[in-house]
């Protein structure tokens, strides 16, 4: 069963390479009600997004293999499609604030990530969740 | 011409006496004078007629007349050819009363009316001159001149000579030459010499060889020699042009000394360089490393600490135990980062305008819940409006270190937060009610791996403090404790509204 948010948004893209952090972002963000995806990098990412629902949010690492997450904001921005979705960048770097303004990111969540801080970014973006777990 | 004293010297010769290249005057046994030639005229400055008859001393400067009166007798008695006055010098007198050194040669000639004397008189006031032209040239030579004849005997010296050797002249001529020379290289330099002997031209002695002289004290020093054949009356003479090099080659020395070292430094410097740079990025990629799987287990841990409906209170304390672990971990993890940083000069500022009582209350609020579990009430007074061009982040990095220690070492007692305005700065303190550290104590805990308390349970590296200061500082700012023992201690930070603001450059790779 899925939700869809008033807005006609879907969901929250997670985009890591570590898939611990990836499917663990996932899940919690889907016990929490929200329709929640992941890619393993940047050019996951694209394919998902041109192939899959749009979502309302994509929370974006910086250093991953194959396409960053700097190489992957200038692909979203190319592309009219997708280019207004916002991001939020995750990222172990204590200094990314620069970077992540750079890119344009609506916030940074930084590496070890506050669940409360996850959270509070996903509903201002991409709504409350559901009240049921979504799975 | 004839000569007026008789016919002696009419005919042949008196044309000898015309023609002749030297000035002569002819002395009857009387010591008058019976004859003179044009150059004699010319060289006392009297004319014939004045001389003639007249005795021969009016020639001598009259301190020497007696003397040479005697001088003449006794030649009377013994006429031979010789020299005059045998290794003295000798003047003549000339009309105007000046004197000129002279060398006179005698020579007896028997006439029908006794045995007169021919004197060939010579100026040698020139060749004196030049002597003495060349003495002064050698003396005043700043090199050593040595001359040594075909067998290697030193002819001559000048004073540098003697005292580079530390001889005195009487000590060197006459000996060979190669008593300058160490006694190692004596057979090599006889050798030499004779070698030279067959090619003589101008040129070093050695040729890129290093050259060593020998002193009469047996010490030796480098010497830089140019030699020249010189051609005398005395025969061919090898005049060597001594240079004492021990100043140079000792300049030489000290130059290539500082070279070597200034190379081992460069090379030290660049292996050190390289070294931190692999450091540095060891540790970065490390400490980005290790935060990918904290932030997994911090997820996880929150996550179930959000159901603590659900859970026992037993399990729920051990998960926020374990929660403030991993909170612990990350922070020593940037720590480790940070304390690389500052001892390798490189922590860098991005400073932008920042309002403090914002920075303080973000870092109260997420400290908020250990200052709880330390069961320390906080306390936040702000003055409002505090602000300047700092770095935010690392300025919460400072409040959170100060905050931690104050929990650590405040436990149980309110800890206060305050900022306020003093001229130009802007301060911030934090106070708590702690053991209070001792007056000895009080710089020591600003460096590294430093803890004022002694007792053990008081956990952490003991670097956040020694942080502090370093970020602190960056900002051109100070960081001081007032402390009581058994009372607390307050930290103050004073920042400069403006701060010093070093370049913005990045510390590490822009997330790619």
């Amino acid at each position: 069963m899925t939700h869809e948010p008033d807005n006609g948004d879907s969901g929250v893209l997670v985009v890591d390479d570590d898939p611990e952090i990836r499917d663990g972002i996932v899940e919690l963000l889907r016990e929490e009600g929200h329709e929640a995806f992941g890619a393993v990098h940047g050019g996951q990412a694209l394919e998902k997004l041109a192939a899959g629902p749009r979502p309302s949010l994509i929370l974006l690492d910086l250093m991953m293999p194959v396409m960053d997450g700097v190489a992957f904001r200038a692909k979203q921005l190319e592309d009219p499609e997708i280019a207004d979705i916002p991001v939020a960048v995750i990222s172990a770097f204590r200094d990314v604030e620069e970077t992540a303004k750079a890119l344009g990111a609506k916030a940074v969540l930084k590496k070890p990530i506050d669940l409360s801080d996850l959270f509070e970014v996903v509903n201002r973006y991409a709504g409350d969740g559901n009240d049921q777990p979504a799975d | 011409m004839t000569f007026r004293s008789g016919p002696l010297f009419d005919g042949p010769l008196g044309a000898f006496l015309h023609a002749a290249p030297d000035a002569i005057v002819v002395v009857g046994t009387d010591g008058r004078i019976l004859a003179v030639n044009p150059l004699l005229e010319r060289m006392f400055g009297w004319t014939r007629e004045e001389l003639l008859g007249r005795e021969v001393e009016v020639l001598v400067p009259e301190r020497y007349r007696v003397a040479h009166v005697k001088d003449r007798l006794a030649y009377a008695r013994d006429p031979r050819t010789r020299p005059m006055g045998e290794g003295r010098e000798l003047s003549g007198l000339r009309r105007d009363g000046s004197e000129f050194p002279v060398e006179i040669s005698l020579s007896p000639l028997k006439t029908d009316t006794g045995t007169v004397v021919v004197s060939i008189v010579r100026d040698v006031g020139g060749r004196r001159d030049a002597e003495a032209r060349f003495r002064g040239l050698l003396e005043s030579a700043p090199d050593g001149i040595i001359a040594v004849d075909r067998e290697g005997a030193i002819v001559l010296v000048n004073g540098q000579a003697e005292r580079m050797f530390g001889y005195q002249r009487e000590e060197l001529v006459g000996k060979p030459v190669e008593l300058l020379v160490p006694d190692r290289f004596r057979p090599g330099h006889v050798h030499d010499r004779d070698a030279y002997a067959k090619t003589p031209r101008t040129r070093p002695m050695g040729a890129g060889r290093e050259l060593t002289g020998r002193r009469k004290d047996g010490t030796e020093f480098p010497v830089e020699i140019s030699l020249s054949p010189l051609d005398t009356p005395q025969g061919r003479l090898v005049t060597a042009i001594a240079r004492d090099i021990t100043e140079r080659v000792e300049m030489e020395r000290r130059r290539r000394l500082a070279e070597a070292h200034a190379e081992q430094e460069r090379l030290r410097a660049q292996h050190a360089e390289e070294a931190v740079r692999l450091r540095d990025e060891f540790l970065a990629i490390a400490s980005h490393e290790l935060k990918t799987p904290i932030t997994s287990i911090q997820l996880q841990l929150q996550s179930v600490a959000t159901r603590a409906e659900e859970l026992d209170p037993k399990v729920l304390a051990k998960i926020e135990r374990a929660g403030r672990s991993v909170e612990r971990l990350a922070a020593l993890v940037d720590t480790l980062l940070d304390v690389s940083r500052i001892s390798g000069g490189r922590l860098h500022l991005r400073v932008a305008p920042v309002t403090l009582d914002e920075v303080v209350r973000e870092a109260v609020e997420r400290l908020r819940s250990h200052g709880t579990h330390a069961g320390c009430d906080l306390k936040v007074e702000l003055a409002p409006g505090l602000s300047g061009r700092w770095d935010r982040l690392r300025i919460e990095q400072v409040l959170t270190n100060l905050l931690s220690n104050a929990f650590k070492y405040g436990a149980g007692r309110p800890v206060e937060v305050r900022s306020r305005r003093e001229g130009d700065e802007a301060l911030l303190s934090v106070t708590d009610h702690g053991p209070g550290i001792a007056p000895e104590d009080v710089e020591r805990i600003f460096g590294r791996f430093e803890r004022a308390s002694s007792v053990r349970h008081f956990g952490g590296l003991g670097l956040g403090l020694y942080i502090s200061r370093q970020i602190v500082s960056a900002h051109g700012g100070t960081i001081a404790v007032e402390s009581r023992q058994g009372e607390g201690s307050t930290f103050t930070v004073r920042l400069p509204s403006e701060s010093a603001g070093e370049l913005l450059i990045l510390e590490e790779g822009r997330g790619k």
